[in-house]
């Protein structure tokens, strides 16, 4: 496990009391994308929420790049390299798109810099360009995950969580989203995927995690996941 | 819990009976009364705050409403100053409503800043009220009283009644009374479907509001009549001291009133009590420093609010929670 | 047509001073949910800052309005680091706030009222004289108040919009947590947004000290109608607050001349109470959803 970016050691983690991730154990290798799959409620998004620190974890540890992370605030952990795009794209609803893309790069002090980060994202999203001046809240569902993608692009992570990308999008949508991601992950970036319909998702992962209850119940190579039938009745549903 | 409410009730009430015949001190008998009138006050304005989450700060306004409309239909209808009070609490309750119909629909900080500023216009109209309403002599009498404020009213009549010697306990007693009733009423709602429907409110605005409770008739309601007692408070106010102005207004006033309704915990039912005791005694022991008085009162307040966020009354039930766990539910006290 | 005249222009000064101290109320409300009691003595503290350069310090009057800029900051700073940063956790934030801001209000205003003294002081930092546009009496210090008034509105507008630091406070308005994981050091960002609340609230009261007196309680009215004004607005809606301020600054200059200076607060009371039953999100704010 020596060249993985993420670690988590049973890490355990919840919400006053109530217990939502129980003893977790993964890893993330540099330049994979690993897919986190299972039923909404069970946990993805907090799993996300804890590597980002939105969450404090209860127990365990979650290493990143050698260092540990339990008790770092997500000023800090964002600081560390790891970009969180939250599932329903938390954007700032009165701001531009432009403006949008800058907060991305609040780390960054230089503002030419900024302005070179903002031109890369403006080629791997066009539509972003056109749409610069916009009110964020006046974009349509597809294009706000494209800004919150490429916000969370703009912080220059080394790891990328995307929370539920497809959610609430149109199929056209979800074709254009999937393709930036392929992309992506051409360029070798990190990314963990959370998803709760897996066809898109498997068809980029490298690796897999399902999670239920809050347990990892089974983790491999998605082709190892497609020869067992079990389990694909449940989840290639959606 | 209602009858734990009792006991400590009738415990307090038999302590304040006993007290001007117990201990004659006419100074203490004095103070107290001026300590029931506050109690009372920060009562109605703990079960308003507190209890059912509106953000008023008309409260002192109210009570000058109540004082000052006492003291005119005592001074220019002859009015029996009895009477004059009623007539004075029903004043405060019409014109609450007034401020509620307009303020209670919206969100908790328009309410304060409305409120705020429906109390300095009114002490803006007092203040810059300069015509001449009736002339004794050549000395000039505004309406209101203008800045210099109101006075040459009726009081209770004790000093017929008792002598020299005894009226303040005549004057004490109505305050008392007047504190008893206010307690009741607050604790009637407390302890009431409406107190549990108001917690319920606060907890969780959207799960209330789903279960068809109506937060804005419900907090009229409570506004209404908390305002009547606030006002009859102002009215006792006006009876005992027999002069009212528009120092009733001042800031230093209300900050000391809200510091009474924090220390003792805003919320809890023996809050308002506990707070009055406490700030009272301080101002009394502190005296000499009367220069710095608003500004520990000042200090008291933003301590109390980050240290003791839920009050002495607060802080306490966490204590005897700790030594004896009830098996109830720790429902806030 | 004079009168009319005199009644815009003096509306307009007293509504640019307005607007400063709009903006500060609208951006801490906007920014941290905190509805700022202690606004009027904020404003009394720059008129005092000001006088005490020449008065007690010795310097040039000139040295008024930075240093009053700097003692703004300085206390803005002050109310975030000596109680709002303990408060920020705790889940009746909103209120107790409110009660804190009310506490600290009295403690500046009675140290104000130990050095100072409560006899009304006279603002030395001004100009005098005016020029005549047609039949009416134009003071240049009514026109220097507008001019500092613009000049530090557009300075506001420029910084939010087009610095990082700027950008970073609108932002963490607009979606807290969304702002920490772009790593915005969220309390820092509230820090500052005290002091340029502070910085703004005393400019603000430095002008409109120059056209009345100095005196501790100085404050209350103009924060009442820095209250109305954002009530009117819409609490967190700045550019709104910018146009309601000179609506009601020109309002106010009519009313007190068509029925007297007293009027002036009940009457626009009333208008706002009036206003808000009709559109109780504020007649410019927008309805917002709260998310459960």
């Amino acid at each position: 496990m020596s060249d993985s970016l993420l670690d988590l050691e049973a890490v355990s983690a919840g919400y006053a009391g109530r217990p939502v991730l129980r003893e977790i154990s993964l890893s993330v290798q540099s330049g994979l994308v690993v897919v986190i799959l299972g039923p909404n409620g069970h946990g993805k998004t907090t799993l996300l929420r804890c590597i980002s620190g939105l969450v404090k974890s209860t127990d365990g540890v979650i290493r990143f790049d050698g260092k540990t992370l339990n008790r770092n605030s997500p000023e800090q952990i964002v600081n560390l390299g790891i970009a969180h795009v939250p599932q329903g794209d938390l954007l700032f609803p009165e701001m531009s798109v432009r403006d949008n893309l800058l907060m991305g790069a609040y780390l960054c002090a230089n503002a030419e810099d900024r302005q070179d980060r903002l031109e890369e994202i403006y080629v791997l999203l066009p539509k972003l360009k056109e749409r610069w001046e916009q009110m964020a809240n006046s974009l349509s569902g597809g294009e706000r995950r494209m800004l919150a993608i490429g916000r969370g692009l703009m912080t220059q992570g080394r790891l990328m969580l995307l929370d539920e990308p497809s959610l609430g999008l149109a199929p056209v949508m979800i074709d254009q989203i999937y393709s930036v991601i392929n992309n992506l992950k051409a360029q070798g970036k990190t990314i963990v995927l959370v998803e709760e319909h897996p066809k898109r998702a498997f068809e980029v992962a490298d690796f897999v995690y399902l999670l239920e209850d809050g347990r990892i119940i089974w983790q491999g190579k998605p082709e190892e996941m497609t020869g067992r039938k079990e389990m694909l009745g449940a989840y290639l549903g959606g | 819990m209602i009858r734990r409410d009792l006991i400590i009730g009738l415990c307090l009430l038999a302590v304040a009976i006993a007290v001007p015949f117990l201990l004659g001190n006419r100074y203490l008998i004095t103070q107290l009364t001026l300590f029931f009138i506050w109690a009372t006050v920060v009562t109605q304005w703990n079960l308003v705050f507190g209890v059912a989450g509106i953000f008023s700060l008309a409260q002192m306004a109210l009570f000058a409403v109540g004082a000052y409309i006492t003291a005119m239909f005592s001074l220019y209808f002859g009015v029996s100053i009895w009477i004059a009070m009623i007539i004075g609490a029903v004043a405060t309750v019409a014109f609450s409503l007034l401020v509620g119909l307009a303020c209670l629909r919206l969100r908790g900080a328009y309410v304060a800043l409305l409120t705020f500023a429906v109390s300095q216009a009114i002490f803006i109209l007092i203040i810059t009220d300069v015509e001449c309403f009736r002339m004794d002599g050549t000395i000039c009498y505004q309406l209101t009283g203008g800045v210099k404020g109101f006075s040459g009213f009726e009081d209770f009549g004790f000093r017929e009644a008792l002598g020299y010697k005894y009226w303040p306990i005549g004057n004490y007693f109505v305050a008392l009374v007047l504190l008893t009733l206010g307690m009741i009423f607050a604790f009637a709602i407390i302890r009431s479907p409406m107190g549990f429907a108001f917690r319920a409110l606060r907890d969780n605005e959207g799960y209330a509001m789903a279960s068809g409770v109506s937060r804005f008739k419900y907090q009229l309601l409570v506004f209404a009549l908390a305002a009547f007692f606030t006002g009859l408070a102002g009215g006792v106010y006006a009876g005992h001291f027999k002069v009212v102005g528009p120092s009733l207004f001042s800031l230093s006033l209300l900050v000391y009133l809200v510091a009474m309704m924090v220390v003792g915990g805003v919320g809890r039912p023996w809050g308002p009590i506990v707070g009055a005791a406490l700030l009272m005694s301080a101002d009394e022991s502190l005296r000499e420093f009367g220069e710095y008085r608003n500004i520990g009162i000042g200090a008291v307040i933003v301590l109390s609010v980050i240290l003791l966020p839920d009050g002495v009354v607060g802080a306490l039930s966490k204590w005897t929670h700790r030594i004896w766990p009830s098996k109830e539910k720790p429902v806030p006290d | 047509m004079d009168t009319v005249v005199q009644i815009v222009v003096s509306g307009l000064t007293v509504g640019a001073m307005y607007a400063l101290a709009t903006i500060s109320l609208s951006l801490v409300w906007g920014s941290l949910n905190m509805l700022n009691m202690a606004q009027g003595t904020l404003l009394t503290i720059g008129g005092f800052a000001s006088y005490a350069v020449s008065a007690n310090l010795g310097l040039p009057i000139f040295f008024g309005l930075p240093f009053a800029m700097i003692v703004g900051c300085l206390i803005g700073y002050l109310m975030y680091f000596g109680f709002v940063q303990f408060m920020i956790n705790q889940p009746s934030f909103d209120t107790s706030v409110i009660i804190a801001t009310i506490g600290f209000a009295i403690i500046l205003e009675n140290v104000i009222l130990k050095i100072w003294g409560a006899y009304p002081l006279r603002q030395p930092l001004g100009i005098t004289g005016g020029f005549f546009l047609g039949g009416v009496h134009i003071p240049y210090q009514n026109v220097l108040i507008v001019a500092v008034s613009v000049v530090g509105m557009l300075l506001v507008a420029g910084f939010v919009s087009r610095t990082r630091l700027g950008r970073a406070i609108r932002a963490t308005s607009q979606n807290q947590e969304a702002a920490r994981l772009m790593g915005v050091p969220v309390r820092f960002i509230f820090a500052q947004v005290l002091a340029l609340a502070g910085f703004l609230a005393a400019v603000s009261g430095l002008l409109l000290s120059t056209i009345t007196t100095l005196s501790p309680t100085m404050g209350y009215d103009p924060m009442i109608k820095a209250f109305i004004i954002c009530a009117i607005a819409g609490l967190g809606n700045i550019a709104g607050a910018l146009y309601a301020a000179f609506i009601l600054g020109v309002l106010e200059a009519s009313i007190q001349y068509l029925f007297g200076v007293r009027f002036a607060l009940p009457t626009m009371l009333l208008l706002v109470i009036a206003g808000l039953i009709w559109r109780p999100a504020g007649v410019f704010g927008r309805r917002t959803v709260t998310r459960l």
